[in-house]
């Protein structure tokens, strides 16, 4: 094979070659002659490649062409870029011809084994060649960047100032007009009429199964039953509080027992089996809603819900989610293990309070807004829970993918929400700070970081499985690029921001670079403002006092937040690459609770 | 709960529901459709008073007014940044912010503006005829957002339009012109019916760029919030009042940024700064006094503005109390009220100021008279205002007075201004003392010339080296250190005769006494005479 490839590349070389004298001959210019030669020889030699030197090994190989011309340009590219900034370095110490076929010879390896290992490989990529090929791009990226600063920081901060402009504008979307947050805009609800499911995965949850079953058994609704899942088996702890409380609220309260023959736990198994189990015992409904473990639904939040679908005639109603402990009181922080002594309540509370508002505010401007925009343009990425989908929905899910959820995915709730838009079914978003559900920041910073490489490695999960190409209109799919890689991209453009600043400062860039690389950052300024005018109104809202140290902890964390977004992106591209795609679950410890309630008290009414 | 069926409004309709079927091409004729169908009145009612605009400041514009010292400096930089990429022919010394000659210098890449005419006034002329227009609607757009009827608008437009102050000082190319549109933009945009985000965005950024353009404009900041302020809804007002400032404090604060980056925010030895600049211009530039008192500088200049209108200016200020009865008229009236201040502060007044009172004095002018006939419109901030009251007739009779009170005084006074601006076709003597030097001077020569015909010296006649622009042979250190030879002085007479010519000018000056004249144009102040300047004379 390597003789093969040998002969492949003198052969496009030489050809080459003849083309370009003949178009310098033609009178071309010698750029566009180049780049021409370039070009030509390139699908030259990947021609060859694919049909003499790997023809035997590609045989009845699943991946397209398409893939290996592009997975062969990109390597190549990378090699050429390589070889064309070490020469300079290498000219100089071991002259200039030496270094030339030297570095001819190093590409010519280089290939080889790219094209190998990579381009046209007959087997499944390992992940330690998608770890090489993750590594390969980035320094090849840094290379280039170093090489050409100024150019790097005008890309870069024209990419940043995309991604904050976007970022203002979708989380404001509330505020765009006035009319939008008016609060009658989701009318006012009639009595229910269709029968439902209140779906309740459960895993662990002694702390709170008790309290919120008893809430979730008590809405305002004529009509409706509420299905914990559990594993009996496996925690058998919930699993006496959720037996309990089926005795005490008979015909209301369903046990659905967690799949045996499951080794892994995982909430979109869990709730397939509900729905299998639904089918079974013959239940009647017409929607499906989901809570957590840990979410206490407002009494008259199914009232709602129910009139939102029939007025909006939605396949899915996404009710608003709130996180509400952010400030430095110490009974705001989630204690795992009781609680311990006073003082160090304290300093725990008042040492996480600036990620906290921080993520509380999250929620509050991605129910409030972004969601609602997304709805409004037919991109959706669903919530977790206090989600509900009408039976339609759930059929044609069942009929088409043989299951409602993707049992693979980390992100079910983001997946869904996408087939939902794809099969162009409508969804409705409802915020009304009375009806929200209230829930509880992860108790460690530690535990937002992995919520966070799970929820981003899903959604790398529903990129790649490419649901969303089917979208009907090219302004759609650009879209759900940009909403799925959106926790990257704002990741990455908050954390780069003041670097390329202090790069184009430091490199004495052009002014203009550097004025353009100080507008990300003056954005960015300007969010961290709006974030305390919007924890002010949070506060004001939902009647929990904020602090003067709440908001210095805002707006003095807001950079190191978006390093740990920056460092959870890492970590979530670094374990898809791996192939690690297990479930790293949050843990609910009560916070949100009004008196936290013990592990001893749940139960008793 | 009842189901009652509230009336369907944008919130109420789903979008998703309406959008998605149509392309984004019909979409947009859908939009413009809309649009033209709810404007088409306003349109019908403003083109022929942009045509008359137009013509009133387009005829004669190349010959009146004379020239003065600021506008070739402004297209010299505009010059500068169009052809060497730089914001000065000469270093910058940030006596104005750049968006000014900024705007032209796109305007001539996009256009070809200066190979477009035989001078660069023609091309500083034709800018500043877009900015009229543009001034002019925006007057038109403002009164009706202000709450005037389409007549009162067409008024207050034509009013600017005409007005001898607004024709003379509009045809300078003066940065004020430039910061007009913007301004008005501003007031248009922060009196959005939407009362969304993106028009105050809009209003901020505006009028970040007009003072960016011309930085007196900063002087109306209190009064543009104040129309916020006012304009925005509660249910959104603190979010959009936030993003307002900071975009508006972000786009001006690239200004300041410029000038640190370039290591040029603090004054220091050998280099220009913008603080030391501001604090020069802020500080210890001659007072011109206050208007209220005798024989100083800015009642001199008040009086010459006097003399050529004296309806708009007065009537302006009679008309500000009776505006201040309008709730939405207040921030106008205190637009204006700002402008005076500064006439009465007795600080240092720019010559061009009248600029900055002119399109609020017309507003207030037709809109007492609107308040006097009983419109209720500038009188509530309601986006639609309670049913119409019918007008009691003497409200009417007395507005109908007022109105044709002011129209007959303008058509008394403004005509026997107006007739030398339209008809002077006397050749300004620079223009003919440059073309006197392209026909007799070699391109060698170092020539000393007036702002207002360096850039045909250098980009139509290629003088090299370039020619040296009159006020800085003594202001730029670099100029200094450069100067071997002076070979020609053109420049006009004014300069020999000022006052402060023996500390402004004294190269100038010294110059001349080793000069003889060579030939002369035009006579008095504004004449110019060429002087050759002896080889034996050393700088």
């Amino acid at each position: 094979m390597p003789v093969r490839f040998v002969a492949v590349g003198l052969t496009a070389a030489a050809l080459g070659m003849v083309l370009l004298l003949a178009l310098i001959h033609a009178g071309w210019p010698p750029w566009l002659a180049n780049a021409a030669t370039v070009l030509v020889t390139l699908q030259l030699n990947f021609l060859g490649n694919r049909y003499l030197t790997w023809r035997g090994r590609l045989a009845g190989s699943p991946r397209s062409t398409w893939t290996r011309w592009w997975r062969f340009h990109a390597a190549r590219g990378a090699s050429t870029v390589l070889s064309i900034a070490l020469f300079p370095v290498l000219a100089p110490r071991l002259g200039a011809s030496v270094a030339y076929w030297t570095l001819l010879a190093a590409g010519a390896v280089l290939n080889y084994c790219t094209d190998r290992w990579w381009s046209f490989d007959h087997r499944d990529t390992r992940p330690g060649a998608r770890l090489a090929c993750l590594l390969g791009v980035s320094a090849a990226g840094v290379l280039a960047a170093v090489l050409f600063l100024d150019a790097f920081i005008v890309v870069v901060s024209l990419f940043m100032l995309v991604v904050t402009v976007t970022t203002l504008a979708f989380q404001l979307y509330k505020w765009w007009r006035p009319e939008h947050g008016n609060p009658a805009r989701y009318g006012s609800p009639d009595t229910p009429r269709l029968p439902g499911v209140i779906l309740v995965p459960m895993r662990h949850e002694e702390a709170v199964a008790g309290t919120t079953l008893d809430r979730l058994a008590t809405l305002s609704h004529p009509n409706y039953r509420v299905m914990p899942i559990v594993d009996y088996a496996d925690d058998q702890g919930t699993a006496r509080i959720v037996r309990a409380k089926a005795r005490e609220y008979p015909g209301r309260i369903l046990e659905c027992p967690y799949p045996s023959d499951h080794p892994v736990h995982n909430k979109p198994i869990g709730l397939n089996a509900a729905i299998e189990r639904l089918d079974r015992l013959g239940v009647r409904f017409e929607w499906v809603g989901i809570a957590d473990a840990e979410d206490l639904f407002h009494p008259d939040l199914l009232h709602v819900v129910d009139y939102r679908f029939r007025r909006t005639n939605a396949a899915v109603v996404q009710c608003g989610v709130q996180l509400m402990n952010f400030n430095a009181d110490p009974d705001a922080v989630p204690q795992p293990g009781g609680p311990p002594p006073p003082l160090r309540r304290w300093w725990r509370a008042n040492t996480s309070a600036w990620w906290r508002a921080a993520n509380v505010l999250e929620y509050f401007k991605w129910f409030q807004s972004r969601l609602k925009l997304q709805a409004a343009m037919g991109i959706m990425p669903l919530g977790g829970n206090t989600v509900f989908f009408r039976r339609r929905f759930i059929d044609t899910l069942r009929a088409r993918y043989g299951r409602a959820w993707d049992e693979e995915c980390l992100t079910e709730d983001c997946k869904i929400g996408i087939l939902a838009s794809v099969l162009g079914y409508r969804v409705d978003v409802v915020y009304l700070e009375e009806l929200v559900t209230r829930e509880e920041t992860p108790s460690t910073l530690r535990g937002l970081l992995r919520q966070r490489v799970r929820w981003m490695q899903g959604f790398i999960q529903v990129f790649r499985s490419g649901e969303w190409l089917a979208l009907p209109t090219r302004a759609q799919r650009l879209l759900a690029v940009y909403v799925l890689g959106f926790q990257f991209f704002q990741a990455f453009a908050a954390a780069l921001a003041p670097v390329a600043l202090a790069m184009a400062i430091w490199h004495k860039s052009p002014i203009v670079v550097t004025l353009l690389a100080s507008l990300p950052l003056g954005l960015g300024l300007l969010n961290v403002a709006l974030d305390v005018v919007l924890l002010r109104q949070f506060s004001r809202t939902f009647g929990i006092r904020a602090r003067l140290r709440d908001y210095l902890g805002l707006i003095v964390g807001a950079y190191p937040f978006q390093l740990v977004l920056s460092l959870a992106a890492i970590w979530a591209i670094l374990r898809y690459t791996l192939g690690r795609n297990n479930w790293v679950k949050t843990a609910h410890q009560g916070a949100h609770l009004p008196g936290a309630p013990q592990p001893e008290l749940v139960g008793s009414r | 709960m009842s189901a009652h069926r509230t009336r369907p409004t944008l919130t109420t309709v789903d979008l998703a529901k309406v959008l998605p079927p149509l392309p984004v091409r019909r979409r947009l004729l859908v939009s413009v459709s809309v649009w033209l169908r709810r404007h088409g009145r306003s349109l019908a009612v403003l083109v022929p008073v942009l045509v008359v605009a137009g013509l009133a400041h387009a005829i004669g514009m190349s010959t009146f007014p004379r020239y003065v010292d600021d506008p070739g400096t402004y297209l010299s930089q505009a010059w500068s940044l169009r052809y060497q990429g730089t914001l000065s022919p000469y270093s910058y010394f940030y006596d104005h912010a750049p968006a000014g000659w900024i705007q032209m210098a796109l305007w001539a890449l996009l256009t070809n503006g200066f190979d477009r005419y035989g001078t660069a006034f023609g091309f500083g002329n034709e800018v500043m005829l877009l900015a009229k227009l543009a001034s002019t609607a925006l007057v038109y757009a403002l009164g009706r957002r202000l709450g005037f009827s389409r007549a009162g608008g067409a008024g207050a437009a034509l009013l600017f339009a005409l007005c001898p102050l607004s024709v003379s000082y509009g045809r300078w190319v003066f940065l004020d012109n430039l910061a007009t549109p913007w301004l008005l933009g501003a007031f248009v945009l922060a009196l959005s019916p939407r009362r969304g985000i993106a028009g105050s965005l809009g209003a901020a950024l505006c009028f970040g760029m007009a003072a960016l353009t011309k930085e007196t404009a900063l002087v109306l900041l209190p009064a543009l919030a104040w129309a916020m302020w006012r304009n925005a809804d509660p249910r959104n007002r603190t979010q959009t009042l936030t993003v307002a400032a900071g975009a508006g404090v972000l786009l001006m604060a690239l200004y300041p940024l410029f000038a640190l980056y370039k290591g040029e925010l603090f004054p220091g030895p050998g280099h220009n700064s913008l603080l030391g600049t501001a604090g020069w211009q802020l500080a210890e530039r001659p007072s011109s006094g206050s208007v209220l008192l005798p024989d100083t500088a800015a009642r001199h200049l008040f009086t010459d503005w006097l003399t050529q209108d004296w309806i708009l200016l007065l009537g302006g200020l009679a008309a500000l109390p009776v505006c201040l009865a309008a709730p939405r008229l207040r921030p106008i009236a205190l637009a204006l009220a700002l402008g005076w201040l500064v006439l009465l502060r007795g600080g240092y007044v720019p010559f061009m100021h009248v600029l900055t009172l002119l399109p609020w004095a017309v507003l207030l002018v037709v809109g007492a008279i609107e308040v006097v006939a009983g419109n209720r419109r500038p009188r509530t901030w309601a986006v639609e205002p309670e049913t119409p009251a019918r007008h009691p007739r003497w409200r009417l009779v007395m507005a109908g007075g007022l109105a044709i009170g002011v129209l007959a005084a303008a058509a008394a006074v403004w005509p026997a201004e107006l007739r030398p601006m339209l008809t002077t076709t006397e050749e300004p003597p620079l223009r003919a003392a440059q073309r006197w030097v392209a026909d007799n001077v070699p391109r060698d020569k170092v020539i000393v010339a007036h702002d207002s015909i360096w850039v045909d010296l250098v980009h139509h006649n290629g003088y090299n080296p370039r020619p040296i622009i009159v006020h800085k042979l003594d202001t730029d250190p670099a100029v200094r250190r450069d100067l071997t030879r002076i070979d020609y002085l053109v420049v006009p007479n004014w300069y020999y005769t000022a006052q402060n010519g023996p500390q402004g000018y004294p190269t100038l000056l010294e110059a001349r006494k080793h000069a003889v004249a060579v030939t002369s144009f035009g006579t008095g102040d504004d004449g110019v005479t060429v002087y050759r300047v002896s080889r034996y004379w050393e700088p």
